[in-house]
């Protein structure tokens, strides 16, 4: 039964229950998020390197790979998960993340490694480097500067895009607004709801780019990569 | 016909043109030179309000462009101008070029615009080149759709901003007879360069700015011959080796 | 453990059996009609992001204080949300707080949020596409006489349009798979069709495949078509200027 009392904004914010069940979404949507950035950075590398090796066979399956990935919706991805890898709900969230993560990190990489000029690749070969060696010594430290961006705006992505875990039963930050609104159900409590979800996400991806762009000024200074 | 009174810029912190008064009167060839940094370009910007005045007033054929809700783009339309970098727009052929304003800002028909234009393009020797793209074309014969594109409009003053700074050595000799050609005939001009040759034989009167003033200013020959300053007899020792 | 591992390929190969096939393929008029919808909803959202995209990228490109804080302000609060949340808001949230809402068809909502949504990603391609063409074409229109406006319409877009070519490309495959959210509030798109086909017949191996195809089919020519726009701009980078 809804009174005057209860129906106003400071009775929701006040509940510690509120906030206690935010919390608990956020927590899952962290997780899920983190744990797939933390797979895919690693496996988005490999992968790039990969697309970017000269034997065809690994070139190509990279390829198809990411080809593939890219053109399917996340959605479809978790659910297939879920349902036809028979995974638990959190683990299916995250092995689809990952996987389409991976694969856009692999692009990443390997536009960071083509906009290094030939130049470098000749002068690193002609001193008798492996291929190997040069791009662990001379490429990757000149293309990582390049590659923080939009590794860093595929983060934000993820911790976006962990919100479609909702569709698999799991209850991350999104899905608490259906919770609480039931329990709230006056309509200025209802917008605050909302509100509080999307200043949430707001505020973490927006801190995350302004550290992403504090970090690539600090990378590039002084240094000078050829062919900026 | 151009009138600058008492015009100052700021650039932040940074003192561009200093208590600038300068009249150019009607069928005036002025030429403008100076060290760079001078505030030579920011001068001529001044004339056709790319750049606003901090203070002090400038005034074209009597119109104070520098009033409040001056009509800046209908007196555009009367003072041309040639840029350093010609910016011709690259997604129009020469001809194109030469019409789009005549027929958007002025009203013109396009075809008396293209008949005026073709003309313009003949009177600069690119008649063959109407419908090519400024990106299929040199330097130099850039720069001289980018004057004939000024002449279109048939304006009454004429402004160039260091016209052959951008250009290769050899290509630059070509656009400075065009311009050199136009200064026979009685409109008004102003050019910012460092040709001496040309200052030499085109213009009626040569102002030498440094550091946001005008140091010196007279014909061509009290220039060359008879600097009385200092800093314009450094300069000129310096360029005229 | 390796007992459980070899039930599981087993399940799977169960999955894609005979009959789970054939239950879908009996049905498979429900999934054109499903596609029919994702594409429209698809088409219909890229005409709201579009022109979203353009007011809102020209406001932010140009110099006017008060139109680029608006921007940046749809912006940066529609890149740093969740769709999902957007769409479970217009979905569920403001119908109960705005009862006339309801009169709006499920999935005329879903293209409202996914165009919304896009809308701030384009609208940050026209802003990079019409700031890369140099200042000096502004300056030599203005100095012909022309109105900002008129600088702007016949000089500096047709010349961003090149640039903001392949990231707009890019953005329509982005919106054909984020149509797939729309399951979620009840549009009949192509992956509420499947859900409710795999919920019905237990077919998820089959349903899924197919609609993994589908999509695939719908968004690798547009990406395609993507990378070889970029290539072109790129080749044509910087013409009629000294």
């Amino acid at each position: 039964m809804t009174n005057a009392a209860n129906a106003t904004i400071g009775f929701m914010l006040s509940r510690g229950w509120f906030w206690t069940s935010l919390l608990e979404g956020l927590k899952l949507t962290l997780y899920i998020s983190g744990v797939s950035i933390l797979i895919a950075f690693v496996f988005g590398i490999v992968v790039g390197v990969m697309r970017y090796s000269r034997v065809p066979v690994i070139s190509w399956i990279a390829t198809a790979y990411i080809e593939f990935i890219r053109n399917i919706p996340l959605v479809l991805l978790m659910l297939f998960c879920f349902l036809v890898f028979q995974l638990k709900d959190v683990t299916a969230a995250i092995f689809a993340l990952s996987i389409f993560t991976t694969a856009v990190i692999a692009e990443v990489v390997r536009g960071g490694l083509n906009s290094i000029p030939k130049g470098q690749w000749e002068a690193a070969r002609s001193q008798g480097m492996s291929y190997l060696q040069i791009l662990r010594h001379i490429v990757l430290p000149q293309a990582v500067t390049k590659m923080i961006p939009p590794i860093v705006s595929q983060f934000v992505t993820a911790i976006k895009d962990s919100s479609f875990a909702l569709l698999l039963g799991v209850v991350e930050l999104t899905a608490r607004s259906n919770i609480l609104k039931g329990l709230f159900p006056a309509v200025g409590q209802i917008l605050t709801i909302y509100a509080v979800i999307a200043a949430m996400y707001f505020v973490i991806n927006f801190a995350i780019s302004v550290v992403a762009r504090a970090l690539q000024k600090r990378l590039s200074a002084g240094r000078g990569s050829i062919g900026q | 016909m151009i009138e600058l009174i008492k015009v100052n810029k700021h650039f932040g912190s940074n003192h561009v043109l200093k208590d600038i008064d300068l009249q150019v009167p009607t069928g005036q060839k002025l030429v403008i030179i100076g060290p760079s940094g001078s505030g030579k370009s920011t001068l001529i910007r001044c004339m056709n309000m790319l750049e606003k005045p901090s203070s002090g007033r400038v005034i074209i054929d009597g119109v104070e462009l520098t009033a409040h809700k001056a009509p800046v783009a209908q007196v555009r339309q009367s003072v041309a101008m040639v840029f350093q970098q010609f910016n011709l727009y690259p997604h129009k052929t020469v001809l194109e070029n030469l019409t789009l304003a005549p027929v958007v800002v002025q009203g013109v028909a396009k075809e008396a615009a293209e008949e005026s234009g073709r003309a313009f393009l003949e009177r600069v020797g690119l008649s063959d080149k109407a419908d090519a793209y400024p990106a299929q074309l040199s330097g130099g014969q850039q720069q001289r759709v980018a004057i004939a594109r000024a002449l279109n409009m048939h304006p009454k003053v004429l402004l160039f901003d260091e016209p052959t700074s951008a250009l290769d050595p050899e290509m630059i000799q070509e656009v400075l007879d065009v311009i050199i050609g136009l200064a026979a005939e009685g409109i008004t001009m102003v050019v910012v360069t460092h040709e001496m040759g040309f200052a030499r034989e085109a213009a009626d009167r040569v102002i030498f700015i440094d550091e946001g003033l005008i140091l010196e200013d007279g014909t061509p020959q009290h220039f060359f011959e008879d600097a009385q300053h200092e800093r314009t007899k450094l300069f000129l020792s310096k360029i005229l080796r | 453990m390796g007992s459980s591992f070899t039930q599981w390929v087993e399940n799977l190969g169960l999955m894609f059996s005979e009959a789970k096939w054939s239950s879908l393929f009996q049905h498979f008029d429900l999934v054109w009609k499903g596609l029919g919808y994702t594409i429209v909803a698809a088409l219909a959202g890229l005409v709201l992001a579009l022109v979203l995209g353009i007011v809102f990228g020209v406001l932010s490109a140009s110099r006017n204080r008060v139109a680029q804080a608006v921007a940046r302000i749809y912006v940066e609060f529609f890149q740093n949300t969740p769709l999902m949340l957007q769409v479970v808001f217009l979905g569920f949230g403001l119908p109960i707080i705005w009862p006339q809402f309801n009169v709006v068809p499920v999935l005329m909502v879903g293209i409202i949020g996914v165009g919304i949504y896009h809308g701030a990603y384009i609208s940050e391609a026209v802003r990079a596409g019409i700031q890369s063409i140099s200042k000096g074409q502004l300056e030599a229109s203005l100095s012909q006489g022309m109105s900002y406006v008129q600088a702007m319409r016949y000089v500096v877009i047709p010349q961003a349009l090149t640039v903001v070519l392949p990231p707009l490309t890019n953005q329509a495959v982005n919106l054909i798979k984020n149509t797939s959210v729309l399951l979620y509030i009840g549009a009949a798109e192509l992956m509420y069709v499947s859900k409710s086909i795999q919920a019905t017949y237990y077919n998820p191996g089959p349903v899924y495949l197919v609609a993994m195809g589908l999509y695939f089919c719908l968004c690798f020519p547009l990406a395609f078509l993507a990378r070889k726009l970029e290539e072109r701009a790129e080749a044509s980078a910087g013409s009629g200027q000294a």
